[in-house]
C-alpha cells in the first residue's frame, strides 16, 4: 500500500523507492526496541467508576532508572491509575505493560518484580517489625536480607516493636522497607510522605534517592509540589483523569510558567479587567485577592504595575517577584491551586 | 508449601498475641465451665435409690435390711431380682443389694457375704454410697459379735443401658461448640473485614502470595487454636468435674474439624457482605448469640417453646453441639453423627459458595 502510495504521489524510482521503505522500516525497528526500553507502557488507558470518567484515556511510558511523579489534586486519579498499574484495578480500556507483561493478561508475571506502597499503611495488627519484613519476604521466591531493609530504612532499633506502636513516619518507612523486600525492578509509591511532618519527609525523599541510585525504577505520586520538583525526573500532570502535561520539571516550568512571576495582594476587590492595560504581561491569574502576573521584562512591569495602582488609587500589598513552581505550572494549567 | 506452613505459623502468632481474643476464647470458657459446673451441682443431700433382693429372708438378713431402712439417704424399694436389675439398668436406681440363701446362716461362720450392684454411679455418689454402706456393716458386725467380721461385701459392676449425664456432661460438648462458633463468627469474620478494611488485604493481593495459600493459613490455623481450646476445657472438666471423654478420637477430630470449617466460612461469608469492621461486628453478633441459646449448648431444647426447637433445627450450631455430645459422652461412633455431619457439610457447602461468589478483597 505505502509504496504504490509513495510512487503515485512523487513518481520515484523504484530504487528509491526500496531505499525509502528500508528507511521506514528501520524507523519501525528502532520504535520497537525504544518500547522495550520503557519498563511501564500506558496507553489509552480508560477507567470509569459508573458515570464517572476516573481516567480518561491516558497514554504514557516510564523510562528504566526514572523517577517518574504523578501530579495532580486529590480525585484527579492517580491512584486509580497506580493501582491499576499494580494489578489492583482492571482497566475499562486501553493496554498496560510492565516490563513487557501485560497487567490484564499476565498479572502474576508482574507481582514478583513490582514494590509497592499503598496510600494507606496496611500491616497486620499486633505483627512486630522485623516479622513483617520476614513474612513478606516468604511471599517472594528472591528476597533482600531482613537486616539490609531494616538497616536502608533505619528501622534496626525499632525490629521487635509492634507496628501498632510505631509513629507515622516509622510505619511509612516500614511501608517503604516492604515494597522493597523482593529487590523490585520498580517501585510504586502512592503518595508517600502525605501526613508526614517535613522532617520525616526529608528522611522519605532521601530513601527514595538512595533506592534510585541502585538502578531501580519508581513511579510515585504526590500533590506536593516541592516534591515532584525535588525528586523527579519527569512529572505526568493530570487532573479529573487527563494528561496535561508530560516533561521534565524545568522545562514544565520554562515553558508554560514562563520566566518570573509578580504576585501581589490587594486590600480591596478588584476586577481582574482593570488591569487588562498594563503592558509586558504574558498571562495572568488570581485567586481571591491575590494576583500572578507572567512576564519576560519583570522590572518595567513592576514599575508600570506601581504606577497604575497609585493613578487608581489601589493599594497593593506583599509584592515580590518569582521564579515560577510546578505550582504555577498547574495553575496555569488549570486555573486552579493544587489544595482546592 | 515452606510459605503455607509460615502463613500459619504467624496466623497462629498474631491471634495469639491479641488479648482479648486470649480471653474470650481462651479464659471465658473455662470460667463458664467452672461457674455453670458448680453452680450446677446437686448440692441436695443425696438420696440413694436402693433395691433389695433378698433370698435368704431369714432373720439375719431381714434385721439388716430393717437397719438399711433407717438410714436415711437411703430410698429402698424390695422386690424380685428381675424387675430390680432391670431398674438399675435403666437407671431408676442406683444400686442393688442381693443377700444370698443361707446368708444368716454364714454369719455364724463369720463368713456371710452380700452383694452391691452398680451401674456407673458418678464418682461422688459412689463415695458417698460407699461410706454409707461401710458403715452400715461395720455398725452391724459391732451388734452381732466384737471379735471378728461375719458380715462383708463384694461390689459389682453393671453396664446400664443409660448413661449417667450430669450438667457438665451435658455443657462441655456444647462449650465446645461454642468455641468452634466464635471462633468462625470472630477471628474469621471480623479479623478478615478488619483486614479488609485497614488494606491489608490488598497490600497482600499485589504480593505474589497465592490467595489459597492465604486461606489456607487462616483456617489450619484456626483449627489447631480450636482444638487447644477444646482440650484445655476437657483438661479442666477432668479435673474439676470427673467428666471422661467415653468416644474415639478420630471421629472427634472429623466433626470437630468439619464445625470448624462450616463456621469459618461462615466467617468468611459474613466478611464477604460486611464492609465495615462494625457491620461484622454487628452481624457476627447477632448470629452468635442466638445460636448460643438456640442450639442446645446451655439447656437441653426440650424445656423450649415450639418455635425455637424448630429454629434449632436449621441452625448448625444445634448439630455440632448434638454431634460432639453424642460422641464425648455416650461414646458413639460415626455411624450415629452421620445426619449431623451432613448437616453441617450443607452449611460449610453454602457458605462457602456465597464467599467465593461475593468475597472483595478492597
Amino acid at each position: 500500500m505505502k509504496n504504490t502510495k509513495l510512487n503515485t504521489t512523487f513518481g520515484l524510482t523504484s530504487d528509491l523507492n526500496t531505499r525509502l521503505y528500508r528507511c521506514i522500516f528501520f524507523i519501525k525497528r528502532a520504535n520497537e526496541i525504544k518500547k522495550t526500553m520503557s519498563i511501564v507502557q500506558v496507553s489509552h488507558f480508560s477507567k470509569y467508576y459508573g458515570n464517572l470518567k476516573a481516567v480518561d484515556d491516558l497514554s504514557f511510558e516510564i523510562e528504566e532508572r526514572e523517577i517518574f511523579g504523578m501530579l495532580g489534586p486529590n480525585g484527579a486519579g492517580k491512584t486509580t491509575t497506580v493501582e491499576t498499574l499494580e494489578g489492583l484495578r482492571k482497566p475499562d480500556a486501553g493496554e498496560i505493560f510492565i516490563d513487557g507483561h501485560s497487567v490484564l493478561t499476565n498479572p502474576d508475571a508482574i507481582k514478583p518484580i513490582i514494590g509497592v506502597q499503598l496510600q494507606a499503611n496496611a500491616f497486620y495488627p499486633k505483627m512486630k517489625v522485623e516479622e513483617a519484613i520476614n513474612l513478606f519476604r516468604r511471599y517472594y521466591p528472591k528476597s533482600l536480607p531482613a537486616e539490609q531493609i531494616l538497616e536502608l530504612v533505619s528501622l534496626i532499633e525499632k525490629r521487635r516493636a509492634q507496628v501498632e506502636d510505631l509513629s507515622g513516619g516509622q510505619q511509612q518507612r516500614l511501608a517503604f522497607g516492604l515494597a522493597l523486600v523482593n529487590d523490585p525492578k520498580i517501585l510504586f509509591l502512592d503518595e508517600p510522605t502525605t501526613g508526614l511532618d517535613p522532617q520525616a519527609r526529608r528522611k522519605t525523599w532521601e530513601l527514595i534517592q538512595k533506592f534510585r541510585e541502585t538502578g531501580k525504577t519508581i513511579l510515585l505520586t504526590t500533590h506536593y509540589m516541592e516534591e515532584a520538583q525535588q525528586l523527579c525526573d519527569r512529572v505526568l500532570i493530570i487532573d479529573h483523569g487527563k494528561k496535561l502535561a508530560l516533561d521534565s520539571p524545568q522545562s514544565l516550568i520554562t515553558k508554560e510558567a514562563g520566566d518570573r512571576h509578580i504576585e501581589f495582594t490587594l486590600t480591596e476587590q478588584v476586577p481582574q479587567e482593570k488591569f487588562r492595560t498594563l503592558p509586558y504581561i504574558s498571562k495572568m491569574w488570581r485567586n481571591g485577592n491575590r494576583f500572578i502576573f507572567q512576564t519576560d521584562v519583570p522590572d518595567k512591569l513592576v514599575v508600570a504595575l506601581i504606577r497604575y495602582a497609585d493613578e487608581q488609587n489601589i493599594e497593593i500589598r506583599d509584592l515580590h517577584i518569582q521564579r515560577p513552581t510546578l505550582e504555577d505550572v498547574f495553575i496555569s494549567y488549570t486555573g486552579r491551586t493544587l489544595r482546592e | 508449601m515452606k510459605t503455607l506452613l509460615y502463613e500459619i505459623y504467624y496466623q497462629t502468632k498474631l491471634y495469639m498475641r491479641a488479648k482479648e481474643t486470649i480471653f474470650w476464647n481462651f479464659a471465658f470458657p473455662v470460667f463458664m465451665l467452672i461457674i455453670f459446673g458448680f453452680v450446677f451441682r446437686q448440692n441436695k443431700p443425696i438420696s440413694l435409690k436402693v433395691g433389695v433382693v433378698n433370698l435368704d429372708q431369714s432373720i439375719g438378713s431381714r434385721e439388716f435390711v430393717k437397719g438399711l431402712y433407717r438410714v436415711p439417704n437411703f430410698k429402698l424399694s424390695e422386690g424380685d431380682s428381675a424387675a430390680l436389675f432391670s431398674r438399675l439398668k435403666n437407671r431408676k436406681l442406683d444400686y442393688v443389694l442381693l443377700f444370698p440363701k443361707g446368708f444368716t446362716k454364714e454369719i455364724g461362720q463369720n463368713r456371710a457375704r452380700f452383694l452391691i450392684y452398680k451401674s456407673d454411679p458418678s464418682p461422688i455418689v459412689q463415695q458417698i454410697a460407699m461410706s454409707i454402706f461401710k458403715d452400715v456393716v461395720y455398725r452391724a458386725n459391732r451388734v452381732v459379735t466384737k471379735a471378728a467380721e461375719p458380715i462383708s461385701f463384694k461390689e459389682i459392676e453393671i453396664k446400664s443401658r443409660e448413661k449417667r449425664m450430669r450438667y457438665v456432661d451435658y455443657f462441655l460438648p456444647g462449650l465446645i461448640a461454642m468455641i468452634v462458633i466464635s471462633t468462625g463468627l470472630f477471628t474469621i469474620g471480623i479479623a478478615i473485614t478488619g483486614y479488609r478494611e485497614k488494606q491489608v488485604l490488598r497490600r497482600l493481593k499485589v504480593t505474589p502470595l497465592p490467595a489459597g495459600v492465604f486461606f489456607a493459613g487462616q483456617v489450619v490455623s484456626r483449627c489447631f487454636l480450636v482444638l487447644f481450646q477444646a482440650l484445655l476445657l476437657m483438661f479442666f472438666g477432668l479435673v474439676l468435674f470427673h467428666t471422661h471423654f467415653a468416644g474415639n478420637w478420630p471421629v472427634f477430630l472429623l466433626v470437630l474439624s468439619l464445625g470448624i470449617l462450616s463456621f469459618v466460612s461462615l466467617g468468611f461469608a459474613i466478611s464477604s457482605f460486611s464492609r465495615k469492621t462494625e457491620t461484622a461486628v454487628m452481624v457476627s453478633n447477632a448470629v452468635f448469640f442466638p445460636m448460643l441459646f438456640l442450639s442446645g449448648i446451655f439447656f437441653p431444647l426440650s424445656s423450649m417453646p415450639k418455635i425455637f426447637v424448630t429454629f434449632s433445627k436449621i441452625i448448625p450450631a444445634t448439630y455440632l453441639a448434638d454431634a460432639l455430645r453424642k460422641i464425648m459422652v455416650y461414646g458413639e461412633g460415626f455411624s450415629h453423627v452421620e445426619l449431623e455431619m451432613g448437616v453441617l457439610a450443607l452449611w460449610l457447602a453454602g457458605s462457602l459458595i456465597f464467599s467465593i461468589k461475593f468475597f472483595r478483597w478492597e
